[in-house]
């Protein structure tokens, strides 16, 4: 029980929509809100934070896509006007400035498209949606201290902390579908 | 209504002086910050050294910015200008950057949680260089790393950007934060009537999420009674909240003024020998600067009369504080809190009762705090102010009835002279001035039960910083200054006999 509220799974449990724009799938999660507290935290402090999104499509739920399209952005918040900014380093650079939380969120995931190439009209497939912060890499400590110390280092020695990440599944769609309802 | 009129029609003049200032001022030279001007294209960085020598035009420079983000779509351009080598010029800068807040001039750097004599004089000189810049995050970062590589056993180092004092300027700090360590420190006082109190701790944290404590405490200063033994605790945190668990055993010793006012009152029934508590305790972090804490305590007492027997007492507790600063300079500091401590009905134990504290204070620091300083006590003269009001209804057990009289609380007295046995109201006042060398204080307040007259008790207070008044190299300073002698007067007419005091931590 504990476990579960220190450390709550990745996987967020969202409604995720899909929609056919030309040759271009468009996801919608309406609830998602993927900058965290500690996140939301780091940018009133200033500091920019970086995401990378990879969209992908798998055969069934439990698989995971095996050539996932990547979207880099950078969001920064304007300490003195209070208002989000966000750049889209790749693809299709473009920055955008004096946004909301939830604009800032939405420009992100607006941008966010997959391309239809390769899938059958009537091929059954799950989407997957995976965001997480990109972190610059801590500074290393150098070897030394007490026996004591370097035990403690030894052993608390990890990976490096995602601090916001998640995993967002959706399915089974499929292209006929899609074009019957768009 | 007629001077605010006036204050307006001078401000919106100075604005639009301002402006003009700025409009005729000659462009002294150009800055690209945050990428390299060999990113632009050669059309552009023609039109940008055009500028040179111009009067600057806001409408020119935001068209050149325009330029760039096309260029470089994926950044954020915003043009600013800072001050030039000579009175009527500026340089005018261009921030190219993902980050907004590249748009801000960097007003100062500071450290927190960690001393600048852990830095070699030429990388703070290296980090003063941002000053007079625009906010540039691969530099800052740059210099993060440098401190993490010079420091030994580094700490966590956190980067954050703050609103300066001045407009479009920001403060860069950097804030050394827990990782995992080892801590041991200890806290001891002497109160001349109550004699010695102290606890010495053991903690380890690990990454600032998670942690364990062990705490020995003889203490007499606090409560009514004396209390001794071993508190343990374990803590963790994520995100806005912080579950904290303690179990404390003490073994309570009761002084000779309060055994005789039990016994003249019949109340020797409400002594316990021994006292263990069982605390957990969740606080939520709501904003920085308000937190709002939940708990329960269950305590089981080892009553000694009539014959020795155990009673238990269960709190449902709640708390709410809070501390923000009234300007950006951080001079005027309001804090305070309201404590809850209910006990009977469904939560079970002997007592029923509920405990009301609030506190609030008010500090004013006429000079900014060294934020490089790792002592307690700030540089700069200061004035604060205090209250506290107290209200039990029901039958509260001995350790949550309020007393004054300690080296906390109206100094110059005795808590076994005003009440040993403590009271179930409580006011109290204070008014502290203090600086590097002293801290001097008036203390008012008074403690009585409903029903009974209050009686009002003053007191002044003086404490010498003894290792900065004697100019002690560290770290005999930083021990003296610790130490903090004291004495206390209490305000009457006869048997005006002082307190004297000793207290600190390390």
């Amino acid at each position: 029980m504990i476990s579960l509220l220190l450390w709550p799974a990745p996987l967020v449990a969202q409604t995720v929509g899909l929609k056919l724009d030309g040759e271009q799938l468009r996801v919608s999660v309406p609830q998602l809100h993927f900058l965290g507290t500690e996140v939301l935290q780091r940018l009133h402090n200033g500091i920019a934070v970086n995401y990378v999104f990879k969209i992908g499509i798998t055969p069934n739920r439990d698989s995971k896509p095996t050539s996932p399209a990547s979207y880099r952005f950078v969001i920064s918040y304007d300490i003195f006007e209070q208002k989000f900014a966000v750049s889209r380093i790749e693809p299709n650079p473009r920055s955008i400035t004096h946004l909301s939380e939830s604009a800032a969120q939405l420009f992100c995931l607006d941008s966010i498209a997959l391309s239809t190439a390769g899938i059958s009209a009537d091929q059954a497939f799950w989407l997957t949606l995976e965001y997480q912060t990109v972190e610059p890499k801590p500074a290393t400590t150098e070897s030394g201290g007490t026996l004591m110390e370097q035990l403690i280092d030894v052993f608390s020695r990890k990976a490096q902390r995602q601090e916001s990440r998640g995993t967002i599944t959706g399915g089974p769609f499929s292209l006929s579908e899609l074009r019957k309802t768009r | 209504m007629k001077l605010r009129a006036i204050a307006l029609l001078l401000s919106l003049l100075a604005a639009s002086a301002i402006a003009r200032g700025q409009a005729s001022a000659t462009i002294e030279k150009t800055e690209i910050s945050g990428i390299s001007e060999d990113s632009f294209s050669a059309a552009l960085r023609g039109d940008l050294q055009k500028l040179v020598g111009q009067s600057y035009d806001e409408k020119a420079a935001t068209q050149i910015a325009e330029r760039i983000h096309t260029e470089l779509p994926e950044y954020v351009v915003t043009s600013t200008t800072a001050a030039g080598s000579q009175p009527g010029r500026v340089v005018l800068v261009f921030a190219v950057a993902h980050n907004i807040n590249a748009r801000y001039i960097v007003e100062s750097v500071d450290l927190k949680g960690m001393d600048k004599s852990k830095l070699s004089e030429g990388l703070w000189t290296d980090m003063q260089k941002m000053v007079g810049h625009p906010v540039d995050d691969a530099a800052a970062d740059q210099f993060r790393e440098r401190m993490a590589t010079e420091i030994k056993n580094p700490p966590h180092i956190r980067r954050t950007v703050e609103r300066g004092n001045d407009p479009q300027h920001v403060r860069i700090l950097y804030e050394a934060v827990d990782r995992n360590s080892i801590g041991f420190g200890g806290t001891g006082g002497y109160h001349s009537r109550q004699k010695f109190s102290g606890r010495a701790s053991a903690s380890y944290t690990f990454y600032g999420f998670m942690g364990v404590k062990v705490d020995g405490i003889n203490d007499s200063s606090n409560l009514l009674e004396r209390y001794a033994g071993f508190q343990y605790g374990a803590w963790s945190a994520y995100k806005r909240v912080r579950f904290n668990a303690d179990y404390s055993s003490f073994r309570a010793q009761w002084s000779p003024g309060t055994l005789q006012a039990a016994s003249a009152a019949g109340t020797s029934a409400d002594f316990y020998r021994l006292r263990d508590t069982i605390e957990p305790s969740a606080k939520i972090t709501v904003t920085p600067g308000f937190h709002i804490t939940l708990g329960v305590t269950a305590s089981q007492l080892q009553m000694q009369e009539p014959v020795s027997h155990f009673e238990s007492v269960r709190t449902a507790n709640g708390k709410a504080d809070y501390s923000f600063y009234l300007s950006s300079s951080e001079k005027h500091e309001l804090a305070g809190s309201y404590d809850i401590h209910v006990a009977g009905d469904t939560l079970g134990g002997s007592a029923s009762f509920t405990r009301h504290l609030l506190d609030q204070s008010y500090n004013f620091k006429l000079k900014g705090k060294d934020p490089t300083s790792q002592f307690a006590f700030p540089d700069g003269h200061r004035i604060s102010v205090d209250f506290q009001l107290g209200r039990i209804t029901g039958s509260a057990p001995m350790f949550e009835r309020f007393s004054l009289g300690s080296p906390h609380t109206l100094t110059g007295w005795n808590k076994y002279d005003i009440s040993p046995l403590g009271a179930s109201r409580m006011a109290y006042g204070s008014v502290t001035y203090g600086n590097k060398y002293i801290s001097t204080n008036f203390e008012s307040g008074s403690v009585w039960n409903d029903g009974q007259s209050k009686t009002l008790y003053n007191s002044v207070g003086l404490n010498l910083l003894l290792g900065n008044i004697l100019h002690l190299p560290q770290p005999f300073r930083f021990l003296l200054n610790a130490a903090v002698p004291g004495i206390g007067i209490p305000l009457r007419k006869n048997d005006v006999r002082p307190v004297f005091t000793l207290g600190g931590g390390i």
